[in-house]
């Protein structure tokens, strides 16, 4: 894996009136490689993915990928420049049928017509469903689909939302398995904001810790889960 | 890019084929019938005309739009205006350039107010639609040069013309309107506003610039409704502020719903329905005609949320069909 960042988010903060649900955040991103974004509940793991892709507009600081300023460029932008995105309560759209729901992003991106689309939703087994409308579909395969819409892309970056959340053990691990094949297949950096802990663990190569906006650490799954103040954001402090 | 079709294991029924038959057939009908059914008819497409304009852009969108009649009166006076102008220059011009006139108005005043207004969403922009209607028919009722709350007169300022020949331009934006409906659900533009329906964030994160979609279809459905408008002009040798009138916004919006919303072949059958039953109970009933009729449609939208194609299609999927 080269060294190279993708992608560097530069003292960014974002305030919602007083509240700062991200605080001076600095993180780089290297090419190629799986990011695990984890936090307790309100640390600002989502927030940094609407900021990345350009949903809410950043307060302050600056956003780079690829070498280019992407701060506060429209979603739309920001999606066609190659970053992906999944959604923590699933939104397929779902008047439409799956095969459909891909076309949309592979169409916009200007990127990808029927035939690539039919080859994601193979790669994220779902081909036998592309007649169905999305709202018919399990939620694994609501998940798979927002993956698979993502893909039609054809990103560099993905930003998955908790994919594995509300998943059995099996799906879990059928997850990792795909997660892992389609980042190898279509070159993807990935950032993971997960609160299956055992798949995070198992997935990333770093992992960076949200608290209250704050970034706590940074490292190895072995180095965070051993840090004393990530302990202490999730379990509270030894008494 | 025409996309090809997408379903499978359903054969497909080509409702673009379906609905530019019944054209034909009522087209025929009114061309050759007597001057009242001609009229009958004629009041009927010109409906038709409107719920297509509305359904492009509402329909497809999901933005309740009940102030579209604007477009429909702003086209309406586009005509006179232009026609006394040209008028006092000493020329006139054929029938359909008039008419056109008022389309391409119309859209261009749905570029311009659609900069602001598509930015609300929801109710919000609902009440906005209202308001714009309004504001537009209120600016008209006082301004001496539009004729304040008299309306301007064409009379024989434009060449003249029969029923029959204005029900044939009506016809050709009739096979336009469908045809152009049918383009727009199988291109990009289609996709675009259909996942605007269904989440308008999420559309714009897979790639969808939301706000030039919307504010396209807008335009659209302002110079089909425009179109329509030109010809009423032309029909009555007048516009009136009563043009402006907001029940035929809720007019065409009802059909909409009641044919099947963001269907090709939806709102034809809407239009036809609500025109004819309507009609009919106003002979009948003509004293509670509103009554039966607001429970007729409660009943239909209560058991059809999808109209009347979304239960066509329920029936046709059982028998391996499906509408496209």
């Amino acid at each position: 894996m080269s060294q190279e960042n993708i992608m560097t988010i530069n003292n960014v903060t974002k305030r919602f009136g007083g509240l700062r649900a991200l605080n001076k955040v600095n993180v780089e991103v290297k090419k190629g490689e799986i990011l695990g974004l984890i936090g307790p509940n309100g640390s600002g793991k989502t927030t940094m993915f609407n900021v990345i892709s350009g949903l809410y507009p950043v307060t302050e600081g600056t956003i780079e990928f690829k070498g280019e300023n992407i701060t506060n460029l429209s979603p739309h932008k920001i999606a066609r420049k190659g970053i992906g995105r999944t959604f923590q309560i699933v939104r397929p759209f779902g008047d439409m049928t799956v095969l459909e729901n891909v076309l949309v992003s592979g169409l916009f991106s200007g990127k990808m017509g029927v035939k690539q689309c039919r080859e994601i939703l193979k790669t994220t087994r779902l081909i036998e469903r592309e007649g169905d409308l999305a709202e018919m579909l399990n939620l694994a395969e609501k998940r798979r689909l927002e993956i698979a819409r993502a893909l039609a892309l054809s990103p560099e970056m993905l930003l998955l939302d908790e994919t594995m959340a509300g998943l059995t053990h099996t799906e879990v691990d059928e997850s990792l398995k795909m997660i892992s094949g389609i980042r190898s297949e279509f070159g993807l950096t990935i950032i993971l904001v997960e609160h299956v802990m055992r798949a995070i663990m198992a997935i990333s190569e770093r992992i960076v810790v949200l608290s209250e906006g704050h970034k706590i650490a940074e490292g190895s799954p072995k180095e965070v889960s051993e840090n004393e103040q990530v302990l202490t954001a999730y379990l509270g402090r030894r008494a | 890019m025409i996309m090809q079709e997408l379903r499978t294991g359903l054969t497909g029924i080509n409702s673009l084929t379906i609905g530019l038959g019944f054209l034909t057939v009522i087209g025929i009908l009114g061309l050759t019938a007597d001057t009242a059914t001609t009229g009958y008819l004629h009041a009927m497409v010109e409906l038709m005309i409107l719920t297509y304009s509305i359904n492009l852009f509402t329909g497809l969108s999901g933005y309740a739009n009940f102030g579209h009649v604007v477009f429909y009166g702003i086209g309406a006076y586009t005509v006179s205006v232009v026609a006394v102008n040209l008028a006092a220059m000493g020329f006139a011009l054929p029938t359909f350039m008039y008419i056109i006139f008022a389309g391409l108005f119309a859209a261009a005043f749905a570029l311009v107010v659609g900069y602001p207004v598509l930015r609300l969403r929801g109710d919000y922009f609902a009440i906005a639609t209202l308001g714009i209607n309004e504001a537009v028919r209120v600016t008209i009722c006082n301004t001496p040069a539009l004729g304040e709350g008299r309306g301007i007169y064409i009379l024989g300022l434009v060449p003249t013309y029969d029923i029959k020949s204005l029900y044939l331009h009506l016809l050709v934006i009739a096979f336009a309107v469908v045809i152009t409906t049918y383009i727009v659900l199988k291109t990009k533009l289609g996709y675009g506003l259909r996942a605007i329906k269904d989440d308008e964030d999420v559309a714009e994160m897979m790639g969808v610039n939301t706000a030039r979609y919307k504010r396209i279809a807008y335009a659209l459905g302002a110079f089909f409704a425009g179109l329509a408008g030109g010809v009423v002009t032309l029909q009555f040798a007048c516009s009136f502020p009563e043009y402006f009138f907001i029940g035929r916004s809720v007019d065409m919006f009802v059909a909409m719903v009641l044919g099947g919303t963001g269907t090709v072949i939806g709102p034809m059958i809407g239009a036809t329905l609500y025109w004819m039953v309507k009609d009919h109970l106003l002979i009948t009933f003509p004293y509670f005609h509103l009554i039966i009729f607001g429970t007729v449609l409660i009943i239909l939208v209560l058991f059809f949320p999808r109209g009347i194609v979304g239960l066509l299609n329920k029936i046709l999927k059982k028998m391996g069909r499906v509408l496209e």
